[in-house]
């Protein structure tokens, strides 16, 4: 491993703190938004403002000094600004991944609906294509899928797991414990998930919903061991 | 050029635009020396401690620190080097000792106790945040990042803008500390002439973009004397003899400010005063803007 990825980590997470509010903010509005209006342009709209609004957030204010102070480290000029330009994907990563997380089985599966339709078969989305839309007609059969409580819930503690991760970065809650409580956390949110994206309780035989499940369990586990690997392992590197 | 200099700039030149910020600077920063850099405002000071750290790519003319090109400096030789910038590049959103510590992380020889005690030496809270500090409590953070790390080379550019005389006080202490050895040297920046008088063994002014002099500050004290005459002398008998700064008459004595003093002038000269550094600057800077 190159001895200085950890260093880069660690300007990383610097930068992640910044942003975290802006992260925070993001991902509340779009869940709101999303909630309020599950598939339609304003959606869209407002995902791509919260980025800019991101972006703004981050780059300009003290952006030269700070650049230039980052020039002077030992890491080199390069891998400091790829250290930006990470901390700002993480953010784009976490208001999507959230944006797509939470809509996994509505806007995701719509837009890749959309995106089939208009690429056509065959083609590399050929086979998620299909996947897609026949979970996106499940979806539309299952009974209670437009009206569900589930589905706030869902979002309510989806969003409210992601807000305590970006708010453990504000404070950087970097102690053991306060690690483990993430970690409850992040079980608790991924049960309240599977429970609350779930409410119709498919037959057994609706293994592609599960698979989707399951893939979508990953992707979240996946999502926030990188914000506890940010939050933990570059404090440990000395 | 000296060897065993620890920075070296040869004819640096730097321009922007239409505008030359330094013209053909060349400096050596021996160890075991404080260098007050000093100039006017504009006089291209910033740009070349900037140059010296690869910061800003020179025009022509070439500058080594620790042996290494400034523009090629390796992480290796960046972990020797402490800089305070004019403008410091803090995270705000980060507290103090946070700061301190995601910098120490960089230097291999930084340690959090060595980091602990700089910042209460120079009575800075561990636990504030950043974005709450004072304009002179950001300049302390700046230097106790820059000492803490052990460098070996310290380039300073104002550091001590927003000191109060205590901290003032505690910066020179610490300067004078760090080159004790004979092994590290301090390229100093600042208007604040009278602590570069205290504090720095070697003075470098820069004046309209050019290097005006470098030298030692002795020497300096030797070279740049008030001659004082009870009758005005023949302008050009004292030009022959003197280099002359400036030429003032008043109640019927004459003084004239020079700056190649020596004792065997053969002019009718009643006393001779030494000046401070900041009569020298200002004589020199002056002559200079004349010409």
């Amino acid at each position: 491993m190159n001895p200085r990825l950890p260093l880069v980590l660690c300007l990383v997470r610097v930068h992640l703190e910044k942003i975290a509010w802006s992260i925070i903010v993001g991902l509340l509005a779009v869940g709101l938004f999303s909630v309020a209006s599950p598939w339609r342009p304003i959606n869209v709209i407002i995902t791509i403002i919260t980025l800019g609004l991101t972006a703004s957030i981050y780059w300009p204010h003290g952006m030269r000094a700070q650049a230039e102070y980052e020039a002077t480290l030992p890491v080199g000029r390069a891998l400091a600004n790829a250290a930006r330009v990470l901390a700002l994907l993480c953010a784009v990563l976490l208001i999507v991944g959230c944006w797509g997380g939470c809509y996994y089985n509505g806007n995701l599966v719509r837009a890749a609906h959309w995106l089939g339709e208009h690429l056509r078969k065959p083609n590399i989305f050929a086979h998620y294509y299909e996947q897609c839309r026949e979970m996106f007609e499940l979806n539309w059969r299952m009974p209670g899928y437009q009206k569900n409580t589930g589905f706030a819930v869902r979002t309510t503690l989806c969003l409210a797991w992601y807000s305590a991760l970006g708010l453990a970065v504000v404070l950087k809650l970097t102690r053991w414990w306060r690690v483990a409580a993430g970690v409850i956390i992040m079980v608790v949110g991924i049960v309240a998930w599977l429970w609350g994206s779930n409410p119709t309780r498919p037959s057994a035989a609706d293994l592609l919903a599960y698979r989707m499940y399951v893939q979508t369990i990953i992707a979240n586990v996946m999502l926030n061991a990188i914000l506890i690997g940010l939050l933990v392992f570059p404090r440990r590197v000395r | 050029m000296t060897d065993a200099s620890l920075i070296v700039a040869d004819r640096l030149t730097c321009r922007f635009g239409a505008t030359l910020a330094v013209d053909q600077l060349s400096l050596q920063v021996p160890p075991g020396s404080i260098t007050g850099l000093l100039g006017p405002n504009g006089a291209g000071k910033t740009t070349t401690l900037r140059m010296l750290l690869g910061l800003q790519p020179p025009e022509s003319g070439s500058a080594c620190v620790l042996g290494c090109p400034s523009t090629r400096l390796t992480p290796a030789v960046k972990a020797r080097i402490g800089y305070v910038p004019e403008q410091d590049g803090l995270y705000a959103w980060l507290r103090v000792r946070s700061m301190l510590e995601t910098h120490g992380r960089f230097y291999p020889r930084y340690t959090s106790a060595h980091g602990l005690e700089l910042l209460r030496r120079f009575e800075l809270p561990p636990e504030q945040l950043i974005s709450r500090l004072s304009k002179g409590m950001r300049r302390r953070l700046s230097v106790v990042m820059a000492l803490a790390v052990l460098p070996d080379v310290l380039i300073l550019d104002e550091p001590a803008e927003g000191f109060d005389p205590a901290a003032r006080r505690i910066l020179l202490d610490e300067l004078a500390a760090f080159v004790r050895d004979g092994s590290r040297s301090v390229l100093l920046s600042t208007h604040i002439l009278g602590d570069v008088e205290r504090a720095a063994d070697r003075i470098a002014i820069l004046c309209g973009s050019r290097l005006l002099l470098h030298d030692e500050l002795d020497n300096l004290r030797e070279r740049c004397k008030v001659l004082v005459f009870d009758q005005p002398p023949d302008r050009a008998a004292v030009a022959k003899v003197f280099s002359v700064l400036s030429w003032a008459t008043q109640s019927g004595t004459t003084e004239v400010v020079v700056s190649n003093f020596h004792e065997d002038h053969g002019l009718p000269v009643r006393e001779v005063y030494p000046m401070n550094l900041e009569d020298i600057f200002i004589h020199l800077v002056r002559k200079e803007g004349a010409a």
